[in-house]
């Protein structure tokens, strides 16, 4: 693997003004607002009818986010 | 300058005057005078004392509990957070089943609390904490009370009368609306607006008393009578529901009771007399008798089914008459300065209260269920992973569950938003505002125009909320120190906070608006069935008599419960369920309610067996048809039964001109008199009333589409 790349995928802090934010939290925040909008587009077209309890789907779709975003976008 | 100015401007004046107090004087924490302030702020000085003494009033107690908790388990996690589980758990069963007393099992939960977190962290200061917590509670209750007294002050005076007198008239109206009505069923107006501005003024009038009382002696001595005749008007309002959902025609009732019109003229009167309301030393036109007497021989002319509803009406009216007299005679009393300290001689009109002490409601259960394991959560989350805010986890988590629990329609997304608004606010002059400040001049300028912000553009729910993202905020200690992180961490840890309540109430039971509703509308049938099954039980044991007192508690609440949630529901996301037809569902439930309370109370009255012996059977069959088509609604509340039933009625009503003149010949039936008679028509009455209550309710329901309802969506 090239230097670069092994770089990339060591976690980090992310500054803003000077104050210091955990990937994780970023990468959490950023997970939930990606479910949010999956939730409100799966309501407008009635596809989550088809859930047996979309609360826990919404808890599941902010996870599965947060580890894609986690794993490919924002090294935790 | 408007009134909303002055009363941000008293209540940031108090604030800034209430922390400077305890600066000066060094208490332990300043936050919690200002808190006391924020959370007292009410229009008048006499709501605000009065809720500031339920402040006091639940704060000892808290502090008590905390104590005792901290001494029977210094050394033991578990065992405290099971005792402090209980405490909550009671606390907040007792605030959502007393309302008068509502706040001070509020303060009292939460300051357990307050003073059991602090223990975790320094067990030796907790009694000091708790006498800290104590005199801050009497400091801030003193500086809004002499604010409020001196600067702009607002006063109840009058706010009594108005209030009765609004109700009074609003019922004498809606008391004329219903006459006319029941000659012509097109006439009347809207009597849902009426009825509406009726329940809007009686709750009004409970309020005026409170706070005119707690700031007049005058009006502390006749409260008693006061309350009886707010007691008065509400069960002349439950009065006019019944009529409203149940008379016959005018035509009807005047045919068989040739005195009907000249009681109802008497009991307009009687409202007249009371409308506008009489200056002192007044007198007023003594409540005349007219006696209802039923024309037996026009009775005999209608089918029994009619006869059994104005057998029915009959009663109602009497009871009206009843209530309308001793509304009057009190009146009288009150305008003419005899108080109720001697003892009421003549007619009474009689309370309708349920039978017997009917224990829990399960709605109070969910919510200090809620809170208790919001509790637990949040200690096991401090204990096991200690995220931000640490111990506070085990006590902010659970004083936001007190207060959706006492608000079961808002979930805890609506306190998310103006909280995170206002703490922002707060951070924000915290990390750029206070560090530039050096003497308390300064500091009471800050905390004056923050509070003013808060106070002046936020309203509601979103005031208190704001109120309380500004005081965790700007954390102004003895020994000031500033620390980014903390005040950072204190936003995620509030943040989340509500995001945890938000999860443990799907936990209990989904706060989703719709599904409470159908959850109701559920426990309703149930209980519906319960009663219309027990209405001829002949086992009358303890058990069964507590069983009825609870359903009947159940069928009077459910309705308003079922109104209450259902103007949570989200139009846009159901649009084939209009606000009308919601409407038109619960006044159809209301309708039944009444309908199987009056049947419990008919089949109580039938004391022998004497006549229900020829139509027993019958009986037995309607009811158990009743029974099933209760049961099946309970499993679908689209079920098509109402057609059926209506069938099954009107071969009823064909068949029962029949029986009742064979009973009538049956040489038992001569032996009976026209009282066991009269109770006969009432049961029969019961009977025919739950019939018609069910098919005019199976209309409304059709109207539902209830798969929309039940379709699951993220809310």
């Amino acid at each position: 693997m090239e230097r670069g790349a092994v770089l990339l995928r060591i976690p980090s802090e992310f500054a803003i003004g000077g104050v210091y934010f955990p990937p994780l939290l970023v990468a959490a925040i950023l997970g939930t607002a990606l479910a949010v909008v999956t939730a409100s587009l799966l309501n407008r077209v009635r596809l989550s009818r088809h859930f047996f309890y979309p609360p826990l789907v919404f808890v599941a779709l902010a996870v599965i986010y947060t580890v894609v975003i986690g794993t490919f976008f924002i090294p935790v | 300058m408007s009134t909303k100015t002055k009363e941000a401007i008293k209540t940031a004046l108090a604030f800034a005057l209430a922390y400077g107090l305890a600066l000066k004087t060094g208490w332990m924490n300043p936050t919690w005078v200002g808190l006391t302030v924020v959370v007292i702020a009410l229009p008048s000085a006499g709501q605000s004392l009065q809720k500031g003494v339920l402040r006091l009033a639940g704060t000892v107690p808290g502090c008590i509990a905390a104590l005792v908790i901290a001494g029977l388990a210094p050394q033991s996690r578990w065992l405290a957070l099971a005792l402090t589980c209980a405490w909550m758990f009671f606390t907040t069963y007792m605030m959502l089943s007393r309302p008068n007393k509502s706040y001070l099992w509020n303060v009292a939960g939460f300051t357990a609390l307050i003073i059991m977190t602090g223990s975790f962290e320094s067990p030796a200061d907790v009694f000091v904490r708790a006498q800290s917590r104590t005199v801050a509670t009497v400091v801030g209750i003193i500086v809004y009370t002499l604010v409020t007294t001196f600067l702009w002050p607002q006063s109840n005076a009058g706010a009594i009368r108005k209030a009765l007198g609004d109700l009074l008239s609003t019922q004498r109206e809606r008391f004329n609306a219903l006459r006319k009505r029941a000659d012509d069923p097109a006439a009347g107006g809207d009597l849902r607006a009426l009825h509406l501005r009726e329940v809007q003024q009686l709750t009004a009038l409970g309020q005026a008393l409170q706070a005119e009382g707690s700031e007049s002696y005058e009006v502390r001595e006749i409260r008693p009578e006061l309350e009886r005749l707010r007691d008065l008007c509400s069960a002349i309002m439950d009065c006019l529901d019944r009529l409203e959902t149940s008379a016959p025609t005018g035509g009807a009732l005047r045919a068989c009771l040739p005195t009907a019109d000249e009681l109802l003229d008497e009991i307009e009167a009687r409202f007249s007399s009371m409308v506008p309301l009489p200056s002192a030393d007044s007198t007023l036109r003594p409540p005349a008798e007219v006696s209802l007497t039923l024309d037996r021989e026009a009775l005999s002319q209608r089918p029994p089914l009619d006869r059994a509803a104005v057998v029915m009406a009959r009663g109602q009216l009497q009871a009206l008459d009843a209530l309308s007299a001793e509304a009057v005679t009190r009146m009288q009393e009150l305008i003419s300065h005899r108080s109720a300290v001697k003892p009421r001689k003549g007619r009474t009109a009689p309370s309708k209260q349920p039978a017997a002490s009917p224990g829990y409601d399960l709605d109070h259960l969910r919510g200090a269920t809620l809170v208790a394991s919001t509790v637990v959560a949040g200690f096991l989350l401090w204990v096991f992973v200690n995220p931000p805010g640490h111990a506070s986890w085990f006590m902010f988590p659970a004083i936001v569950a007190m207060m959706v629990a006492g608000t079961q329609q808002l979930t805890a997304k609506v306190f998310i938003r103006p909280t995170a608004i206002a703490l922002a606010l707060g951070i924000a002059i915290y990390v750029f505002v206070l560090p530039k400040l050096s003497t308390f001049a300064e500091l009471g300028l800050v905390l004056f125009a923050s509070m003013f912000v808060v106070n002046y553009f936020f309203k509601g729910i979103g005031q208190f909320a704001g109120m309380v993202g500004v005081l965790m905020g700007i954390s102004v200690q003895h020994q000031q120190a500033y620390s980014f992180a903390a005040m950072a961490n204190t936003y995620v840890f509030v943040l989340f906070s509500f995001v945890l309540v938000y999860v443990m109430s799907y936990m209990i039971q989904s706060p989703r608006p719709e599904k409470a509703v159908l959850w109701l509308v559920r426990r309703f049938y149930r209980s519906a069935r319960f009663l219309v099954a027990s209405a001829s039980s002949e086992t009358t044991g303890p058990w069964t008599r507590w069983r009825v007192a609870w359903h009947r508690r159940e069928l009077q609440r459910l309705p308003s419960k079922i109104a209450g949630w259902s103007k949570a529901i989200n139009r846009k996301a159901f649009p084939a369920n209009t606000p009308e037809r919601v409407d038109d569902l619960v006044i159809g439930l209301q309708a039944m309610a009444y309908r199987i309370d009056e049947l419990v109370d008919s089949r109580a009255a039938v004391s022998t067996p004497s006549l229900a012996f020829a139509l027993a059977e019958d009986i037995r069959t309607w009811r158990d048809r009743l029974g099933s088509a209760l049961a099946q609604w309970a499993l679908s509340p689209e079920a098509p039964v109402a057609e059926a039933l209506q069938d099954h009625l009107s071969e009823w009503r064909r068949e029962l001109d029949d029986r009742i003149e064979t009973t009538t010949r049956d040489e038992r039936a001569a032996t009976v008199d026209d009282a066991e008679w009269r109770r006969f028509y009432t049961l029969l009455g019961g009977y025919r009333g739950v019939s018609a209550a069910m098919l005019s309710y199976g209309d409304s329901a059709r109207q539902i589409d209830w798969a929309e309802w039940r379709e699951e969506r993220f809310s």
